[in-house]
């Protein structure tokens, strides 16, 4: 993992050490017994931690204006790290960063890196079922361009525009620990893109559909 | 495409069985219970999104509601049998029709699924505007089962996936599930809420068409379920709740644009309705106050724009700050542009009392279209090409941000002099590659003549600027008056 994808990953991971470190701070001793702690902000998003962290196999197919109706597809590794809260027993709420890979006309893969707003409903508290929706950006190469922005070295796309659903299942291992299985859809409108080689292509849509396995923290 | 839900629901006024009720009926499953009836809610509205059935029974009052005779039974699945009858509807009016998009089989079905997303080239009044209103049936089909707004949304969701990937022979629209599902959220909480606004099921069976009209789905609910029979309250979310509203009428001049080299005069007309008070009061009820305008005049169908609360609080010693945010629908078509999408904003406002009735509202909005659609009829500079644009469509979809704000003079509940900015930022994935910049300047003045009765003019001033890639910018701007007469009720 390199450039952006590395980066995002230390922030989040920066962000949320401290956050996990303070999982297991006690009670305030002058609590009464009988009523539940009143808990600041940081340990309220402590025992509402939502972090996934996993990774699956994701096919892409990538269109566009110019490209062959039937698409181009493409195999490849994905990893998937989701930090965030639960909000409510059904509800979960964070940010996700998704990497895949995609090819537009054959030739080198271009990672795409989605980051996307994510939300998860679990439509019964004691069961693993879960649906997930998100959206975002999904972004291909080293980044966003724009007419009134810094230039950027290709590939890079322009724009980029993204949303995910999916649905899995939460196999509960120990105490906030568990394991996710899942498969997702992403889509990613990535505007006009410029490959390494210098040609340009309007309008790229891409698809991923990914199926993974992930570590929950909840 | 069309939108004939009038004869669906007349079929059920009239008490004749469905087919498809049947075919509901074999397929609602055994209901799965929750199990957690001593998990702890938090004070959000999101406490609702439970996606299954209460424990217990079907019957309300259920999610901690008090006893609500008039709440509709609850039940999960029939919005969703419901939805795949409403795209049979559909598929079937296409046929009528001979589109030959509606040629459906299982071979269309694995090609969509195989293809995955792609974006559409409709007319702008299809996508912005009929997608939304498609979505509005599924989702108040779910509102009419008891299911929350986030849970009728997530119907609205499924209507549309299903629609695009299996009644469709075309590859599934990108553009279509963001509009389908969040505009469909919008019109529909809108259109569930004015027809409870105006629904009497003590008995009167006052307004029970106007009602039926607006929203279908929930007519076709009631009748089928005898709740229409029933003397019964309204639903507890919608108790006690009413609207006003303000028809406008008059002759609107429109200046010349870059598109429309001659300006132009002609009739409008338009409605305002405000539902509740968008600028008072705690709430985390979704559209428990609404403001929606929908106009014509200058074209077919101008305008209709909601904006609904998500959230609102006071602030301030003396509460008269008020913080909110809005999910905004705008669908706007006049010579100068063409601007539609579903987007968030957050508001800032402050009421200052000047005494003897008289008030200013100070706001300022910010926020974002997660999908915005942008008429992209503005030429590049000379000498530089641009490729044409996608099979004729004549608009550019993308997201961006959203920003504006007002002042807003009033005496007593009358606005009396308004100053508004409005700016919109497109930042196109989908069509010419650019980013727009749209903004708008108005003012308007309003004089009572009698009680209900004004005369009033208005201005507006729209400027444009659009940075092509690679192709330089350009702008467009144009002005427009208008002069009217204002009729205002209260219900």
């Amino acid at each position: 993992m390199t450039g952006l994808p590395r980066t995002i990953a230390i922030v989040i991971a920066l962000l949320l050490v401290p956050a996990t470190a303070l999982a297991q701070a006690p009670a305030d001793p002058n609590t009464p017994a009988t009523a539940p702690p009143r808990l600041n902000g940081t340990q309220w998003l402590a025992k509402h931690l939502w972090i996934v962290g996993g990774a699956g196999y994701a096919v892409a197919r990538a269109g566009c204006d110019t490209c062959d109706q039937a698409g181009v597809y493409h195999d490849s590794l994905s990893v998937t790290v989701t930090g965030g809260v639960h909000a409510t027993p059904r509800v979960d709420a964070g940010v996700e960063v998704h990497w895949v890979a995609l090819k537009v006309t054959g030739g080198e893969a271009m990672r795409t890196t989605f980051i996307l707003a994510t939300a998860q409903v679990r439509p019964w508290v004691q069961r693993g079922l879960f649906f997930r929706t998100g959206m975002g950006v999904g972004i291909v190469g080293r980044g966003l361009w724009s007419p009134i922005g810094p230039d950027l070295a290709p590939p890079f796309t322009t724009n980029a525009l993204a949303l995910v659903y999916g649905t899995g299942w939460i196999f509960k291992v120990k105490n906030r620990w568990a394991v996710q299985a899942h498969a997702t859809h992403y889509v990613a409108s990535l505007g006009e893109l410029t490959k390494t080689d210098g040609t340009t292509m309007t309008n790229v849509v891409g698809n991923y559909w990914t199926v993974g396995l992930a570590i929950v923290v909840r | 495409m069309g939108y004939v839900t009038l004869p669906l629901y007349l079929g059920h006024a009239s008490g004749r069985p469905l087919p498809w009720l049947l075919l509901a009926c074999l397929l609602v499953p055994t209901a799965a219970r929750g199990q957690d009836a001593d998990a702890p809610r938090l004070n959000l509205t999101l406490r609702d999104v439970r996606f299954d059935l209460p424990a217990g029974s079907q019957a309300q009052p259920a999610l901690g509601r008090p006893d609500c005779s008039g709440c509709p039974a609850r039940n999960l699945w029939l919005p969703y049998v419901e939805s795949l009858a409403l795209n049979v509807l559909y598929n079937g009016l296409n046929h009528a029709r001979g589109h030959e998009t509606a040629n459906v089989s299982p071979k269309t079905w694995l090609a969509n699924l195989q293809a995955g997303f792609e974006w559409d080239h409709n007319a702008f009044m299809t996508n912005q505007f009929g997608h939304p209103y498609q979505g509005s049936n599924y989702f108040t089909s779910g509102r009419a089962h008891g299911l929350s707004y986030w849970e009728s949304a997530a119907v609205a969701a499924f209507g549309s996936g299903t629609w695009e990937y299996f009644y469709e022979n075309n590859y599934a629209s990108f553009n279509d599930l963001i509009n389908t599902t969040v505009g469909g959220a919008a019109l529909g909480e809108v259109m569930y809420r004015l027809a409870w606004a105006l629904r009497d099921p003590t008995g009167k069976g006052k307004n029970q068409w106007a009602a039926l009209a607006i929203d279908p789905m929930n007519g076709l609910a009631r009748a089928t379920s005898h709740d229409a029979d029933r003397i019964t309250s309204k639903p507890a979310d919608v108790a006690g709740r009413t609207f006003t509203w303000r028809a406008t009428s008059g002759v609107v001049f429109q200046g010349p644009t870059s598109v429309e080299l001659l300006s132009t005069t002609s009739a409008f007309f338009d409605i305002d309705v405000q539902y509740g008070d968008v600028r008072t009061g705690r709430s985390t009820t979704p559209f428990e106050a609404f403001s929606t305008q929908i106009a014509v005049g200058g074209g077919p169908f101008t305008q209709a724009t909601i904006r609904g609360r998500l959230f609102g609080k006071p602030v301030g010693q003396r509460r008269q700050g008020q913080i909110t945010i809005f999910q905004i629908f705008d669908f706007m078509t006049n010579p100068a542009y063409a601007f539609g999408g579903q987007g968030f904003e957050l508001e800032v406002g402050r009421r200052y009392d000047l005494g003897r009735g008289t008030s200013l509202w100070l706001a300022a909005t910010g926020g974002v279209s997660i999908l915005a659609a942008v008429n992209s009829l503005l030429q590049p500079p000379d000498g530089v090409t641009i490729p044409d644009a996608i099979d004729k469509r004549t608009y550019d979809y993308g997201p961006g941000a959203r920003f504006g704000g007002v002042v807003e003079l009033q005496r007593g509940n009358l606005m009396r002099m308004s100053l508004t900015y409005q700016g919109f930022q497109v930042n196109v994935v989908d069509g010419r590659h650019a980013i727009h910049i749209l903004q708008r300047v108005g003012a308007e003045v309003r004089v009572p003549v009698r009680r209900s009765l004004a005369i009033g003019a208005a201005a507006e001033y729209f400027y444009r600027e659009a940075y092509f890639w690679r192709a330089g910018s350009r702008s467009d701007q144009s002005p427009q008056f208008r002069l009217f007469m204002a009729w205002s009720k209260g219900l």
